[in-house]
């Protein structure tokens, strides 16, 4: 009997809500980048660690898709490329409440590029409704002008049908001819 | 010391924050497996330094007073200081392996003093290293400039078969963290062996004791249909009809334009909300959509949100889009600044009927089509959607993300789109209309003529499980 994993990256700053998503749509209750400070992991076994968020989704019994969660405060430190390996895409959240969202979506583009490059990216841009701009069209010109081709929805992350309807552009976008 | 490239390099970590530390230990602990092993500083060949850390050099310095080895110093400022190889930030794996490589050829070599057994293992490691920098090689040739046209291409098929893409299935085990890689000969590629084979690395415990309550017990629909309802699921499919309308039959390139199935925008309000729209985009202004009804449309481009007296959902708005409006029964208004603030508390106080901007072109158009196509479009050349439509604030109806995937990739007309997807012709005239209206499509430049014949999609039936899943239809 084998398992099939496969991974699905969420990342972005800091409140973009990539904890929230993955936990909307995680069968799991997820293991959080900052319970690393709690002693959860005193009570585990030694290897464990906790460098991101952790959620799954479980399809019958060999088939596993893994939610990962960049820690977003990591902007120099973390190693961006370990966690993309085996990934079938990476969804982009961007906080449109923070000072520069141009700047964030630049950064993390670059810093997941190669990765792009050969899988998809879809982005969702959150607290839309607190903050109007920059809008949805501002984002695409944006990806535009970085060469990306990329869905972008305004999306709330703790609404699981904004969440499912990310992943879902991300799995259309990497087979249009998927059936349900 | 050992320096033998069969074991993995024995480092410490020093000055590492409880992040970085459980990053590092991530990747140790994954794909970096068989280069690092942690251990405790007396046992160490090599430390790993984090010099943007308080305090580290210092600690450092005291360190290799005692035991003086070589170190990896991590920091983003260049490091220059003898007997320590520096990785720049941000950290990549890449350079983290290299660094290894760099700190072996500065400790004494002792590969030749193991024993015959631990030769044959070492042999085979080492081909594993060699494979490792060629892997690294090939990453390094294979790196282009972000942003080429390759990539717009997404000609993921010349692209170096990535773990994900290769669909690699893994030995089941009981252990979640331990997931072995699979190959035909038993010894995996050596990118998988690098980059496969522990990277779907799973934080413990994942017992199904953390499952959370009832997820288990999850049935069709509970998931992201709450109102499943033979009512509601009447009421979803009267609104598709209305957005989509009804018919069944399809037309072609050839027939279309003797189709019933057309309709004259300019006869309708859509007409004079897309000449709101670009009078508000290009003044920046306030525009006003007044009918002879005294209901109206406020469109505010500053924020994008668009106000409407009648509610979107209701029948009346339903019959204001789709019936023909005679000369002067719908005016343009710029409000003044008295206008405005009383507009302006009106939305207040309305708030429910306040909508995304592209929400409410969107809903019209829909609305004002009804599955048919206008009259005056032009359907000869293939078109390429620029952009996808905001597609979580606005109004969805069946086949709408495909569609809009496929005609992201692919230029083409609605007939293709419907043959190509082999799904209803009205959704992707639907589509096609909301889309247009909104300015989200472009004449295809004769790429279509140059796109290559599409990859064999890998993992289809994994992705079908998972949508299943999603919109409430997969079993666990």
């Amino acid at each position: 009997m084998t398992t099939t994993n496969k991974k699905i990256i969420f990342t972005g700053p800091v409140g973009a809500g990539k904890t929230t998503a993955i936990e909307a749509i995680s069968d799991i209750s997820i293991i959080r980048t900052d319970e690393y400070a709690s002693d959860m992991t005193k009570s585990r076994k030694p290897q464990t660690t906790v460098a991101m968020d952790y959620g799954l989704i479980r399809l019958g019994e060999n088939e596993r898709v893994h939610l990962y969660g960049t820690p977003g405060q990591e902007r120099f430190d973390f190693m961006w490329d370990i966690l993309t390996k085996g990934g079938i895409g990476l969804i982009l959240l961007l906080d449109n409440t923070r000072p520069d969202p141009y700047r964030d979506m630049k950064f993390y583009t670059n810093a997941f590029r190669d990765f792009i490059q050969q899988e998809q990216l879809v982005v969702g841009i959150t607290r839309l409704d607190l903050q109007r701009k920059p809008g949805i069209n501002d984002y695409r010109s944006w990806l535009k002008e970085l060469s990306i081709d990329a869905p972008v929805f305004e999306v709330d992350a703790r609404d699981r049908s904004d969440v499912t309807s990310l992943v879902q552009a991300l799995l259309y976008s990497l087979d249009p001819g998927v059936t349900t | 010391m050992l320096n033998s490239s069969n074991n993995p390099l024995k480092v410490a970590l020093l000055s590492i924050s409880p992040h970085n530390r459980a990053i590092l230990e991530f990747f140790f602990a994954g794909s970096g497996k068989s280069i690092f092993q942690i251990v405790a500083i007396k046992e160490a060949e090599a430390l790993v330094v984090d010099f943007d850390h308080p305090g580290a050099r210092q600690e450092w310095e005291e360190n290799i007073r005692v035991n003086p080895v070589p170190a990896i110093v991590l920091s983003v400022k260049e490091c220059d200081v003898e007997n320590t190889v520096w990785v720049p930030k941000p950290l990549t794996s890449q350079a983290l392996v290299q660094s290894a490589e760099q700190i072996r050829q500065v400790l004494p070599d002792t590969t030749y003093s193991v024993d015959s057994a631990a030769g044959a293992e070492k042999q085979r490691t080492a081909s594993d290293m060699s494979s490792l920098r060629e892997l690294l090689d090939s990453q390094q040739k294979d790196k282009q400039v972000f942003g080429l046209s390759g990539w717009q291409q997404r000609e993921r098929a010349k692209v170096a078969p990535s773990f994900a893409s290769a669909g690699v299935a893994y030995e089941a085990d009981d252990s979640a963290a331990s997931v072995v890689a699979e190959s035909g000969d038993g010894i995996a590629p050596a990118d998988e062996q690098l980059i496969g084979t522990d990277d779907v690395y799973v934080p413990e415990p994942l017992s199904d004791n953390e499952v959370l309550p009832g997820a288990g017990s999850l049935q069709l629909g509970q998931v992201t249909t709450p109102d499943e309802s033979e009512q509601d699921q009447e009421k979803q499919q009267q609104r598709w009809d209305l957005l989509c309308g009804q018919a069944t039959q399809r037309v072609t390139a050839a027939n279309w334009q003797e189709s019933t199935q057309l309709y004259t925008p300019e006869n309708y309000l859509l007409n004079s909300l897309i000449d709101a729209l670009n009078l508000s985009r290009t003044s920046k202004q306030y525009v006003q959509v007044i009918l002879d009804s005294g209901n109206y449309m406020l469109l505010m481009p500053d924020v994008n949100l668009a106000y409407s007296s009648i509610d979107l959902y209701s029948e009346l708005f339903t019959d204001v889009c789709g019936t023909p409006l005679q000369g002067g029964k719908v005016k343009l208004h710029l409000p003044s600044t008295t206008e405005l603030s009383e507009l302006e508390e009106v939305v207040v106080q309305d708030a429910r009927q306040t909508y995304d901007m592209e929400g409410l072109i969107w809903t019209t158009s829909l609305l004002t089509s009804h599955g048919r196509l206008s009259r005056n479009a032009d359907l000869s050349s293939p078109l390429r959607l620029k952009s996808w439509p905001n597609l979580t604030r606005l109004e969805q109806f069946p086949d709408a993300m495909p569609i809009a995937a496929l005609w992201h990739e692919k230029a083409g007309n609605v007939f293709d789109l419907s043959e190509w997807l082999d799904v209803p012709q009205r959704h992707v005239i639907a589509f096609f209309n909301g889309a247009h209206t909104l300015g989200l499509f472009e004449v295809d430049q004769g790429e279509a003529e140059q796109e290559k014949q599409a990859a064999p999609k890998k993992n289809r039936g994994l992705f079908s499980r998972l949508l299943k899943r999603l919109l409430g239809g997969g079993k666990k």
